[in-house]
């Protein structure tokens, strides 16, 4: 499943996913895929990418039905 | 196999080794930190590992087969190296496509260019082997470099082939 909010809140601060990737430390393709819902991150980056967007986990990563 | 031949095979793997480590220490030395695969590159890999391995084992069972078949076949150290080049070519392919071969800190191109050249090197004296050598054996069923060179050209062609998708999907 597409996490379309992390993608809108990257949006939201005008970051590109390499500029997101080099701010948490991971490759951009690594931003793509967790944008595209191909991969589930750690709980520690889950985390890192929350800082660095100023959200919480519930505002990016939490979703009210699974598929 | 005669001893000058396995201390030349000793030698030639000692020097790899030791060329390995250089290129390793120089891209540390230039990044200024140890570069590291980021998570999900970690487990891409652990999964080509895993896809590398099950290829050498396939690759074994159809060497014992054939070979208890006496059906002519690589001489026996070739054999092992074929085997572990064929391994490392998947296991290369398979990073490269799913974006674990080369570190986020890392320059593609400058790899892309020392692949190329390894494989330039070993493609030509394993061309040279070929010319020289009289017998057919000698000239492609012993011909190691002539193998390494493939294998790294294999690697190349995934790299540039992958390359070419990204630079596509950015368009």
């Amino acid at each position: 499943m597409k996490n379309l909010k992390l993608k809108g809140a990257r949006a939201g601060m005008d970051l590109s996913q390499q500029q997101l990737a080099d701010a948490v430390g991971v490759s951009r393709q690594t931003i793509n895929a967790i944008e595209k819902g191909d991969y589930n991150p750690t709980i520690k980056l889950c985390l890192a990418i929350c800082r660095v967007l100023g959200k919480t986990l519930d505002e990016l990563f939490w979703t009210d039905e699974e598929t | 196999m005669n001893t000058s031949f396995a201390f030349g095979v000793a030698i030639g793997l000692m020097v790899v080794i030791a060329a390995c480590a250089v290129v390793v220490k120089m891209v540390k030395l230039r990044n200024g930190k140890p570069a590291k695969y980021d998570e999900r590159q970690q487990a891409a890999r652990g999964k080509a590992f895993t896809v590398a391995y099950t290829t050498l084992l396939i690759y074994l069972a159809v060497w014992m087969i054939l070979n208890g078949l006496e059906i002519p076949f690589f001489a026996m150290y070739t054999s092992v190296l074929v085997g572990v080049l064929i391994s490392v070519a998947v296991f290369a392919g398979y990073s490269i496509f799913t974006d674990a071969y080369f570190r986020a800190s890392d320059k593609p191109t400058s790899w892309i260019a020392l692949i190329g050249a390894i494989s330039l090197m070993n493609l030509g004296i394993g061309a040279w082997h070929a010319i020289k050598e009289t017998t057919v054996q000698a000239r492609w069923l012993e011909n190691a470099n002539l193998m390494v060179g493939i294998m790294c050209l294999i690697v190349l062609v995934c790299a540039l082939i992958k390359r070419a998708m990204d630079r596509r999907i950015e368009d």
